[in-house]
C-alpha cells in the first residue's frame, strides 16, 4: 500500500467521523429544537409538576381562654389511623386486632376495609397510647395522619357557653359556633420546589404568602368564679330534687359575664354521650315566666315615672284582687302595704295596683326598655328573644298578670341584665362573653363595654337599690343576707304551665333570686334559677341561699371587703411604705 | 545523536508546556463551574436545614402544647379543691381571718 493509499484511507476515516459527530450533534439540535421550543409548554409544566408542590398551610383552631388567659379550649395535634385495604393481606386479623386496641365494632371496621378501595379510616384522632399500641402491632398497609384535636381540660367548667367542635374541627355549639370563622381560618396553599424524595428545598422569605393566622378567643367569663356558680348550683339541684338550674354573675358596670352556670351539663370532650337539650346555653336559650323577680321591672317604671313614691300606701284588698274577670290572690292576706313593702314582701295585689296606676303603655315602653322582648346581642348562638306582646294583643287581664310575671316569657340573661341595669345606676348594658381577640399573645381586638341606652334616672336606680336591700333585709329574700355586705335582690316563684292543658301548674314552680352587692358600689349581679323544686319551692327559700353562698364566695374571691375583713391599704410604691390597719 | 536529543528534549518541552495549558484551562473551567454551582448547592442544603429545623420547632410548640393542656387539667379547680380538702386538710378561711390587701395609687 502506497504513503497517497494510506493517506486517503485516513482521509475517509476522517470524514467518517466528523459526519458521524455531525449527525449527532444535528440529532441534538433537533431534539433541544424539539424539547425547547416545540414541546416547550408541556414540558415546563410537567417538570414544574414534578419539582413544585402545594403544601397546604392547616391553620390550627384558635383557642378559647377565661379573662385570666386560662385554657378552656386547646388543640394538640394527634394521630388518625387509616387503612389501605389493597395492602392488607388478611382482613379479618386486622380488623380484629384493631378493634381491640382502638376499642371499635369489629364487624363495622371490617365491612369498611372491604369497602374501601385504597383508603379506609379506622379510626380519627385517638389518644396517644391507642396510637403507641397501634404502631407496635406493626400492621402492613395501616398508616397515621396527623390532625388537630379540640380538648376542653376543664371539662363541664362553662360547656354550654363554650360549646364544642365535629370531627372535621367546624364549631357546633356554643361560642365554639358563633364564632367558627375567626376560630378556624380557611386553609391556604403555598407552593414550594421539592427534591426527589419529596423533601422541601426551598422555603419561603415572603411569609404574606401564608394565610392570615386564626385568632385566639379572651371571654370575659372567669374560670374560678364560673367553678364557684356550677358547683353551688349542682349542690342545689340536687338538693331540692331540682330538674335544672342556671346561675349568671355578671359585673353590672360592664355587662361583663362573669359566670354562665347551667345544670344539668356536659363533657364537651365527649358530648355525643350526653342528650343534644343538654348541649344549649339554657342561660340565654331558654324562657320563662319570671314571677315575682318582674316586680322590680314595674317598680323601677312606676318610681321613674313618677306615679308613686316609695312610702305611698296601697290598700291590699285582704290579698285578693279581681282583674279582668279573674281572682288574683297573695300568698299572704295583707291589707295597707308602702310601695316598699309591696315589692317586699311581693304583694301580687299591690303590684297589679300599682300596674294599674302606671298605666299599660308606659309599663310596656319601660319592658322594652330593660330589653325584653329582644335579642341582648351577648353572641351566644340560640339567644331566644323571650314574649313580650304589644299593649294592643293584651287582655283585660294582661296588665295583672304581667304585674307579676306572668304572661310574659323572659331568657335568664334579660332578667340579669336588667337588674345590673339598676346595680349601675340606670344603664342598660350589652351582655357580652368575649372580651377580646388574640393573636400570638396580642390582643388585636378588644370589645369595649356597649351602653344601650339609660332606662331610668340614677335617683330612680338609687331608690330601688333602697327597696331591693328592703327585700332582702326584711322581705322574702332575708335567706340571701349575706354577713358583712349589704345585697339588694328580689325573689321570685313562678308557677309553670302545663304545655298540655295550657294551665299553671300547681305543683312546679321555678324559684328564682335576682339581686346584686355590696349596694354601696355593685359589683356583682347575679341571677339563680332553680328550675322545678320538689318540695320546698319558694324562690326566697331555694334560690336566695344559693345567691348567698355564691356571693360569700365571689366577694372572697373577687377580694371585695366585708365588714369583718381586715384592710391592708398600702402606697403604689412599696407595700411597707404606709402601711394602714383599719 | 546530539542533534537528534536535542530535538527529543525540545519536543518534550512543548508537549509538558500543551499539557500545562491544557490542565490549566480545564482547572479554570471545572473552578468555573463550581464557582456557578457552588451557591445553589449552599441554597439546597439551607433548605434542608431549614426544613429540619422547622420540623423541630413545629414538634416543640407541639410538646409544648401537650404540656400546657396536662398543666390546664391538673389545675382543674375541682381536683385542686379535692386535694387541698381531702390529702391537705385545708378549709376555706373565716371572714375574720381574711386581710385584703388595697394598693392606693398616691
Amino acid at each position: 500500500m502506497t504513503k497517497k493509499d494510506t493517506r486517503k484511507k485516513i482521509q475517509i476515516r476522517i470524514y467518517i467521523i466528523l459526519t458521524f459527530i455531525s449527525v449527532c450533534f444535528l440529532s441534538l439540535i433537533v431534539k433541544l429544537y424539539i424539547l425547547q421550543i416545540m414541546e416547550h409548554e408541556n414540558l415546563l409544566e410537567k417538570s414544574e409538576g414534578q419539582i413544585k408542590r402545594i403544601f397546604y398551610h392547616r391553620s390550627d383552631r384558635g383557642a378559647i381562654y377565661d379573662r385570666n388567659l386560662r385554657e378552656l379550649a386547646v388543640n394538640i395535634k394527634v394521630d388518625s389511623v387509616y387503612a389501605n385495604p389493597k395492602k392488607i393481606k388478611n382482613l379479618t386479623d386486622t380488623a380484629r386486632t384493631l378493634s381491640s386496641i382502638l376499642n371499635i365494632d369489629r364487624r363495622e371496621l371490617l365491612s369498611r376495609l372491604r369497602k374501601g378501595k385504597g383508603f379506609a379510616w379506622v379510626k380519627r384522632k385517638i389518644i396517644p397510647e391507642e396510637s403507641v399500641k397501634v404502631k407496635e402491632a406493626g400492621i402492613k398497609g395501616i398508616g397515621f395522619l396527623r390532625e388537630n384535636k379540640r380538648f376542653y381540660p376543664k371539662r363541664e367548667l362553662a360547656a354550654s357557653v363554650v360549646g364544642f367542635v365535629g370531627m372535621d374541627n367546624n364549631g357546633l355549639a356554643g361560642l365554639e359556633y358563633s364564632y367558627d370563622d375567626y376560630l378556624r381560618r380557611d386553609r391556604g396553599e403555598v407552593i414550594l420546589e421539592k427534591d426527589a424524595l419529596g423533601r422541601r428545598v426551598n422555603f419561603v422569605a415572603n411569609k404574606s404568602l401564608f394565610p392570615l393566622k386564626e385568632v385566639d378567643i379572651v371571654l370575659t367569663i372567669d374560670e374560678v368564679i364560673q367553678y364557684i356558680a356550677e358547683e353551688e348550683l349542682k349542690k342545689k339541684v340536687i338538693e331540692t330534687g331540682a330538674d335544672s338550674g342556671v346561675i349568671i354573675v355578671m359585673a353590672p358596670d360592664t355587662g361583663n359575664v362573669l359566670a354562665m352556670a347551667d345544670y344539668p351539663g356536659f363533657n364537651p370532650n365527649s358530648f355525643g354521650r350526653y342528650q343534644p337539650f343538654l348541649w344549649q346555653t339554657r342561660a340565654v336559650a331558654n324562657t320563662y315566666e319570671p314571677g315575682s323577680t318582674f316586680k322590680l321591672i314595674l317598680a323601677s317604671a312606676a318610681l321613674e315615672e313618677k306615679e308613686t313614691s316609695s312610702d305611698d300606701l296601697f290598700f291590699c284588698e285582704n290579698g285578693e284582687i279581681d282583674v279582668g274577670g279573674i281572682t288574683i290572690h297573695d300568698h299572704k292576706s295583707y291589707k295597707w302595704l308602702t310601695f316598699k313593702e309591696i315589692v317586699g314582701k311581693s304583694s301580687n295585689v299591690g303590684a297589679i295596683k300599682i300596674a294599674q296606676e302606671l298605666g299599660k303603655e308606659k309599663f310596656y315602653n319601660y319592658i322594652r326598655g330593660f330589653g325584653f322582648g329582644s335579642k341582648t346581642g351577648i353572641g351566644i348562638p340560640g339567644e331566644a328573644i323571650g314574649i313580650v306582646r304589644d299593649p294592643g294583643h293584651w287582655s283585660k287581664v294582661s296588665i295583672g298578670s304581667i304585674a307579676i310575671g306572668q304572661e310574659i316569657s323572659v331568657t335568664p340573661i334579660q332578667l340579669v341584665t336588667a337588674v345590673s341595669c339598676i346595680a349601675n345606676g340606670g344603664l342598660l348594658m350589652e351582655p357580652r362573653v368575649v372580651k377580646s381577640f388574640m393573636r400570638d399573645g396580642v390582643v388585636v381586638r378588644e370589645f369595649p363595654p356597649k351602653v344601650v341606652r339609660r332606662v331610668v334616672s340614677e335617683r330612680t336606680a338609687r331608690e330601688m337599690t333602697d327597696i331591693l336591700k328592703y327585700v332582702v333585709e326584711y322581705g322574702t329574700g332575708r335567706l340571701a343576707m349575706l354577713e358583712g355586705s349589704d345585697v339588694a335582690g328580689k325573689t321570685g316563684t313562678a308557677q309553670k304551665i302545663d304545655p298540655v292543658s295550657k294551665t299553671y301548674m300547681k305543683d312546679k314552680f321555678l324559684a328564682s333570686f335576682v339581686g346584686y352587692f355590696p349596694v354601696d358600689d355593685p359589683k356583682v349581679a347575679m341571677l339563680v334559677m332553680i328550675d322545678e323544686p320538689k318540695e320546698i319551692f319558694w324562690g326566697g327559700q331555694v334560690a336566695a341561699p344559693v345567691f348567698r353562698e355564691v356571693a360569700r364566695r365571689v366577694r372572697r374571691y373577687m377580694n371585695i371587703p366585708s365588714d369583718s375583713n381586715k384592710i391592708y391599704r398600702f402606697a403604689d410604691k412599696s407595700l411597707g411604705a404606709s402601711p394602714q390597719l383599719e | 545523536m546530539s542533534r537528534n536529543s536535542f530535538i527529543y528534549r525540545a519536543k518534550q518541552k512543548r508537549d509538558f508546556r500543551e499539557i500545562a495549558a491544557y490542565m490549566f484551562s480545564v482547572l479554570i473551567l471545572v473552578s468555573g463551574m463550581l464557582f456557578y454551582i457552588w451557591p445553589h448547592v449552599r441554597i439546597i442544603r439551607m433548605g434542608y436545614e431549614f426544613e429540619r429545623l422547622e420540623n423541630m420547632h413545629q414538634a416543640m410548640i407541639q410538646t409544648n402544647k401537650v404540656l400546657r393542656l396536662e398543666v390546664a387539667s391538673l389545675k382543674s379547680l375541682e381536683r385542686i379543691e379535692r386535694i387541698a380538702r381531702e390529702r391537705l386538710g385545708l378549709t376555706f378561711p373565716d371572714d375574720d381571718q381574711i386581710v385584703i390587701l388595697i394598693k392606693e395609687n398616691k
